[in-house]
């Protein structure tokens, strides 16, 4: 009796300290996971040019930026901000129903020369996803 | 026989009939407890039952009567009839000490019997059904994290799943890990009722009822005789062992 005692509570013992059916240290494979191994380019910037307008006399600086919803862990609707941060206060925000996902951010009024940074912000609801700073020197 | 019997009691009661016209009789009623089981002898004479003679016409005089019932004591007493007077015998026969002692053993290897069968039964078919319960519980538990866990690769919110893996999954693991405890013991207890259920039928079956012979039913078949259809015979009993 004392035996089969001992082997039930083992049993109970065994029963309780098995291994979880769910190892979350494995759960690391949703891009918008904080534990996701690397970084996921939600946002690649294709081209930075810089063109003049207003009959030569001014310029302007384009930056091409292409958005990848295809990375997302399922397809949802997002939505891309850029802020000018060398004239402070100046945001873009864009939508997501630009043919291609690709946007196009104009920024007016450069100066040859002189270097304007941007940050970009990939938001999906009301959470912030994806981000990237990019600085360019205007030069034509 | 039974009409032999019909026969006779009319024959008695006639004859008690004439007896009682002569005005020097009296009718004795007989009232013995446990009804319908009690058979009397009167005056060393031929065996009556109770219930087919429940009443004789007796001329005056002191008469011996025996009555006897199946496990009860052999009531001896005699009766004074007066004529003229009917009267009513009222008396209730007790169970004889052994057959008291058997019941009362018989009871208790019943209740034994009952016991050591009755008991772990119950206690393993409580434990099977709380056994099934927490194994529904169990898959319940089991699918909940499972749903969880896919659900995981879909969730378009980084503080979603901050709370998936921080909360949500913890907790279902804890509540299927619990469930999966009571799910064993549940399952091990059942498994050593239903040991115990065998044990308890094999001692069940080697408790035995004790045995009983009613010694007074012997007596009384040896005080009088008892009529057949030749007449009449005395009943004896011998037993001779065997070896």
């Amino acid at each position: 009796m004392r035996n089969f005692l001992s082997a039930l509570a083992l049993l109970v013992l065994v029963a309780g300290c098995h291994k979880n059916d769910v190892d979350i240290a494995e759960l690391d494979t949703n891009t918008f996971d904080a534990d996701h191994p690397g970084v996921t380019a939600f946002i690649t910037v294709d081209t930075v040019v810089t063109q003049s307008y207003g009959q030569g006399t001014l310029y302007k600086q384009l930056v091409t930026l292409q958005v990848h919803p295809e990375l997302f862990p399922a397809a949802s609707a997002y939505k891309l901000a850029a802020i000018e941060l060398t004239v402070p206060d100046t945001t873009f925000f864009y939508s997501s129903n630009t043919p291609g996902n690709i946007f196009v951010l104009p920024n007016y009024l450069v100066e040859p020369g002189t270097e304007y940074c941007y940050r970009f912000k990939l938001t999906v609801g009301d959470e912030l996803v994806g981000s990237k700073e990019l600085c360019a020197v205007a030069q034509l | 026989m039974v009409r032999r019997s019909s026969l006779l009691i009319t024959v008695l009661l006639i004859a008690a009939a004439a007896q009682g016209q002569a005005g020097d009789s009296a009718e004795v009623k007989f009232l013995v407890q446990p009804f319908g089981q009690v058979e009397y002898i009167l005056n060393g004479n031929e065996r009556l039952k109770e219930v087919l003679v429940p009443a004789a016409r007796f001329p005056s005089g002191d008469y011996r009567l025996y009555f006897w019932a199946p496990n009860c004591s052999i009531l001896d007493t005699t009766i004074h009839v007066a004529g003229g007077q009917d009267m009513e015998l009222r008396k209730v026969l007790k169970q004889t000490p052994e057959f008291l002692a058997y019941k009362k053993e018989s009871f208790h290897t019943g209740l034994g019997k009952a016991l050591w069968r009755g008991l772990p039964l119950i206690f393993t078919v409580g434990f099977g059904l709380k056994g099934i319960s927490d194994r529904k519980a169990h898959d319940q538990a089991f699918e909940d994290l499972h749903t969880l866990r896919d659900s995981y690769a879909t969730i378009n919110s980084p503080s979603t799943i901050a709370g998936l893996k921080g909360v949500a999954i913890p907790d279902a693991q804890a509540e299927l890990d619990a469930t999966r405890r009571r799910m064993t013991t549940s399952f091990a207890l059942c498994g050593i009722g239903a040991l115990a259920t065998v044990y308890g039928f094999i001692r069940a079956g080697k408790l035995t009822y004790p045995q009983y012979e009613d010694k007074e039913k012997v007596r009384f078949e040896g005080l009088a005789w008892v009529p057949t259809a030749n007449g009449g015979m005395y009943l004896a009993q011998i037993r001779v062992p065997i070896r």
